[in-house]
């Protein structure tokens, strides 16, 4: 007997599904439908963005047959159901909404692709439609296994810092979850956007990289907060693919690409939510078709939370209570000048004409410079760089920790000749390979 | 039927049958290609017996049934109503029931899909004709025009 839970591969929303109705005059009417879900054992939802006469024909004679088609292996399911009723908010309703905005943002159809309603279905029987295809070689069990998630949750939760947590974080996703690439992206308040913090599986690393809310499925996830999957991508390439990434490019734009996997067919973009507030996103890639289901979501909502906990410990753990004295240590071989330019209008960063980033992060690379350059020390406590920060940018949400692993990563990518090293907990070095010289806007000045 | 519409059809698009049995239940099948009989006014649908046999059933008693043909690039649908009747396939149908297969195979592969789903899809055995009598015809591309009439015989 099929069961709807053995079903997840007709709720991928790849292959359209079909319902017919009976109308009043006793003609039948077919129509294809973008998404049908699984609600529980007995239940499934269609979303209704515009079948006018689907809707009508069933408040006449309640009775559907639906025809599921499995985005997997084309095998399809004929499912007798009852409507039982219309639902245009909740839950359920969001949960549609969201996905059916990413995948038709997917096709360029999202102005035509408002979901009105979800109507849920009762189901009265599921039949296998008899078929002539060859049987399929069984299907590899995709789903996570436990003793694995227990073991990531445990490196999570126990790593040193923020940083290793993320490390963790995306060890499993490449490990656990199957992905050939994954991101981590943290939310840069105020702002209504995310921003790379650090990737695995890409060409090129992307820390600092942004992504509006609402655009494509991460800004959607991150708007909505739910978890957004697409398992065939197709034909539609992914937005930035085909724009190569070069230094001129970034110097002229200050704006750094995002990463995307060459070939990816599935995608995931789980909201990094803790307590109600959103952090980050974390996002996922393969190039095999429908590579997260039901299962890897599920998965993938546990490390999220996990993960997103830990970024708002950070946030609250009190600085050590006696800090060691912060030593004022010789810096620089006093070798080749380092040209670093401010601009206070952006908080971009530029090093020797190439750009680094810009925001908050900037302010704080630049406040890091300047003390540096005005008191000879080279080592921060994560304290008094939050004050410095929030100073200058009233009612902004700290994320430091987070935004401090964005821009170590970036200075990474970039092989500058300033990079951030720890040291120790609750503290940042300055290594600098050569004598800066600070030049532009100086981070004292600017926004008061 | 309008000369646009008739192209149209004669393109490798998805086929689905819809009809209604004695209780009011409806039933989907789909097709595995037409024959337009514009001067008729009628469309001639190939259906599997074995692989839909409560279509066939329903068409049998019923005598009324639904056709959509969507091309799975754009999505680009029409939904044709009418009256429908049932004869044996010979051997021009099959024959275009399995050019019908190629060309759908080609264009839904040029798309991404692999050659063992779509063969879910395109059962030929026991092979009937569904005759239907174009008496409407709705647009049911996706967008606000979705469900509205756009020619037909009554």
């Amino acid at each position: 007997m099929i069961r709807l839970a053995d079903l997840d591969d007709c709720f991928e929303g790849v292959i359209p599904s079909v319902v017919a109705t009976c109308g009043a005059d006793g003609l039948p009417n077919i129509s294809y439908l973008s998404h049908v879900n699984r609600v529980d054992d007995d239940h499934i939802a269609l979303s209704n963005q515009f079948f006018g006469k689907t809707a009508a024909n069933l408040r006449r004679n309640p009775c559907a047959t639906i025809l599921l088609v499995d985005g997997r292996t084309g095998a399809q399911v004929r499912v007798e159901a009852i409507f039982v009723r219309s639902e245009t908010e909740g839950a359920l309703f969001d949960r549609v909404a969201a996905q059916l905005a990413a995948s038709s943002a997917q096709v360029g159809m999202e102005a035509t692709m408002q979901l009105r309603a979800v109507d849920v279905f009762r189901v009265l029987s599921l039949q296998a439609t008899p078929t002539q295809a060859p049987v399929p070689p069984a299907d590899p069990d995709a789903r996570p296994d436990l003793p694995a998630l227990a073991h990531a949750v445990a490196a999570i939760d126990t790593a040193p810092d923020l940083g290793g947590a993320c490390e963790a974080a995306l060890d499993a996703a490449m490990a656990l979850l199957g992905a050939d690439a994954a991101m981590i992206l943290m939310r840069d308040h105020p702002r209504d956007v995310l921003m790379t913090v650090l990737s695995r599986g890409y060409e090129t690393g992307g820390a600092g990289a942004e992504v509006p809310f609402g655009i494509g499925a991460i800004g959607i996830a991150a708007a909505t907060r739910q978890v957004i999957r697409v398992g065939d991508l197709g034909r539609v390439r992914r937005l930035n693919t085909a724009i190569e990434a070069s230094s001129e490019q970034e110097a002229r734009s200050r704006r750094i690409r995002l990463p995307g996997l060459g070939g990816a067919l599935s995608h995931m973009a789980v909201p990094l939510c803790s307590g109600g507030a959103l952090a980050g996103v974390l996002f996922v890639e393969a190039r095999r078709r429908l590579a997260f289901g039901r299962e890897p979501e599920a998965a993938a909502m546990i490390l999220a939370r996990l993960l997103a906990a830990a970024m708002r410990a950070s946030e609250q753990s009190p600085a050590p209570a006696a800090e060691p004295p912060l030593p004022a240590t010789v810096t620089g071989d006093g070798g080749r000048s380092l040209r670093v330019r401010h601009y206070g209008y952006d908080d971009s960063l530029f090093i020797d004409d190439a750009y680094i980033i810009k925001g908050v992060a900037g302010r704080i690379l630049a406040f890091l410079i300047g003390s540096h350059l005005a008191e000879g020390r080279d080592v921060f406590s994560n304290r008094e760089i939050r004050l410095a920060a929030s100073l200058r940018l009233p009612g902004y949400r700290d994320n430091l920790e987070t935004r401090l692993i964005l821009l170590r990563r970036r200075l990474e990518e970039k092989s500058a000749p300033i990079r951030l090293v720890s040291a120790g907990r609750g503290q940042i070095r300055l290594v600098l390979d050569g004598r800066p010289e600070l030049v532009g806007e100086a981070p004292g000045e600017g926004r008061a | 039927m309008d000369a646009s519409l008739v192209r149209f059809l004669l393109r490798p698009v998805m086929i689905l049958v819809g009809t209604v049995d004695p209780a009011a239940r409806p039933e989907i099948g789909r097709g595995v290609g037409s024959l337009v009989v514009p001067e008729a006014g009628r469309i001639d649908v190939l259906v599997s017996r074995w692989q839909w046999p409560a279509t066939i059933a329903n068409v049998e008693r019923a005598g009324r049934a639904a056709a959509t043909f969507s091309r799975p690039a754009d999505y680009e649908t029409y939904q044709i109503k009418g009256r429908a009747t049932l004869r044996a396939a010979g051997a021009p149908e099959a024959e275009t029931a399995r050019a019908y297969c190629r060309d759908t195979l080609a264009a839904l592969m040029e798309l991404g899909m692999a050659h063992d789903l779509v063969a879910h899809w395109q059962s030929t055995r026991d092979l009937v004709v569904v005759s239907l009598s174009v008496d409407e015809v709705f647009s049911q591309t996706p967008g606000p025009l979705a469900g509205q009439r756009i020619g037909g015989a009554t």
